[in-house]
């Protein structure tokens, strides 16, 4: 897994809202905290949402942040500067998504998964056939809901921060993940 | 990982997918910060004043501007100590001279706060002389307001 700390800050390191105050006041270096602490789980997001194109995904993750530099000054605190970036991220793969379709999984997303050491082979295999599968599988679901499945279950937001980084309801997120998972399950499905 | 535990496809890929490490994300971090660096923020530009109280000039003539972007982060750092940190920084400009600037603080639990805000401003004016120079409409103790808007127990830069 990726180390990002979604957003909690450790007893020594700024909180988010502390780094918004100082990038506000012209401060880079709390900028750049913002894009270690954030850019992990944005970048992974941003992989799953353009069919695991890692170059995209670096664009789409690039543009996000300097949406952000550009717009701090209206980042709002009522939401979490985490749900913000996403929000930011998810409209780059949609802009991206529109002069780049169709999305087919990329030819390199097997070989740039670094499995730990001390694996079985076989398993690694079928692991990564799964997980291969799956992007597929994603790659196939409406923009919506591939967000919403990625956020609850790659990302283990709550229901309202998806709510708030997709602009939606909190009841239209159930929905979409309802349908998300059944979509997925049933391509999954031959896997079993 | 292995992912065998659960019958579930979808359960094992998705527990599989939140295992994988993934490569790349060092050398996009350095691309986005270098990218942001290149960029700009929007700030004005006021006029910096010499001793006697007139517009400062170059050697060809030209009045002396002096950004936002420089005297924003400079005041910031001037009002800034162990138990004080500044929240916001509002200059405010009409017809390039800044005519005012209000700083909002966060503040140590327990300090004379009268005390913090006085010097603070007391640096922020210094800053403001050594910057802009000696404008004779800009009265320091008038125009620079500080407010303390929140009090913290622990250290007010990272709460």
């Amino acid at each position: 897994m990726l180390d990002d700390s979604a957003g909690d800050a450790s007893d020594t390191e700024p909180a988010d809202h502390v780094l918004v105050r100082r990038v506000r006041l012209g401060d880079r270096s709390a900028f750049d905290a913002i894009i270690h602490r954030h850019g992990p789980g944005m970048y992974r997001f941003a992989i799953r949402m353009v069919g695991g194109d890692r170059t995209d995904a670096g664009e789409v993750v690039q543009e996000a942040f300097i949406s952000a530099w550009k717009n701090i000054e209206t980042f709002e605190a009522r939401s979490s500067l985490r749900t913000w970036l996403f929000s930011l991220v998810s409209r780059r793969a949609v802009d991206l998504q529109r002069k780049r379709r169709p999305t087919p999984v990329a030819d390199d997303f097997l070989a740039a998964v670094a499995p730990p050491a001390n694996r079985d082979p076989l398993q690694d295999v079928m692991d990564k056939e799964l997980v291969a599968a799956l992007q597929a599988a994603l790659a196939e679901l409406p923009h919506q809901q591939r967000a919403v499945w990625l956020l609850r279950e790659l990302e283990e937001m709550s229901y309202d921060d998806i709510a708030t980084t997709l602009a939606m309801t909190p009841d239209s997120v159930r929905g979409q993940l309802h349908r998300g998972r059944r979509n997925l399950a049933e391509r999954m499905a031959q896997w079993r | 990982m292995a992912v065998e535990q659960t019958p579930d496809p979808l359960e094992r890929a998705t527990i599989a997918l939140r295992d994988e490490t993934e490569t790349g994300w060092v050398e996009v971090s350095q691309s986005v910060m270098d990218r942001v660096r290149t960029l700009v923020t929007p700030a004005s530009a006021v006029i910096s004043f010499t001793a006697d109280g007139r517009a400062e000039r170059d050697a060809r003539g030209s009045v002396v501007r002096v950004s936002g972007r420089i005297l924003a982060p400079r005041l910031r750092d001037a009002v800034d100590t162990p138990d004080r940190a500044a929240d916001s920084v509002d200059i405010e400009v009409d017809d390039d001279r800044c005519t005012a600037i209000r700083i909002a603080l966060v503040c140590r639990y327990g300090l004379d706060l009268q005390a913090e805000g006085r010097a603070a401003r007391t640096a922020a004016a210094a800053v403001v002389h050594e910057l802009l120079g000696h404008d004779p409409d800009f009265d320091p103790e008038r125009d620079i307001a500080i407010d303390v808007v929140d009090v913290v127990d622990g250290d007010p830069h990272t709460e």
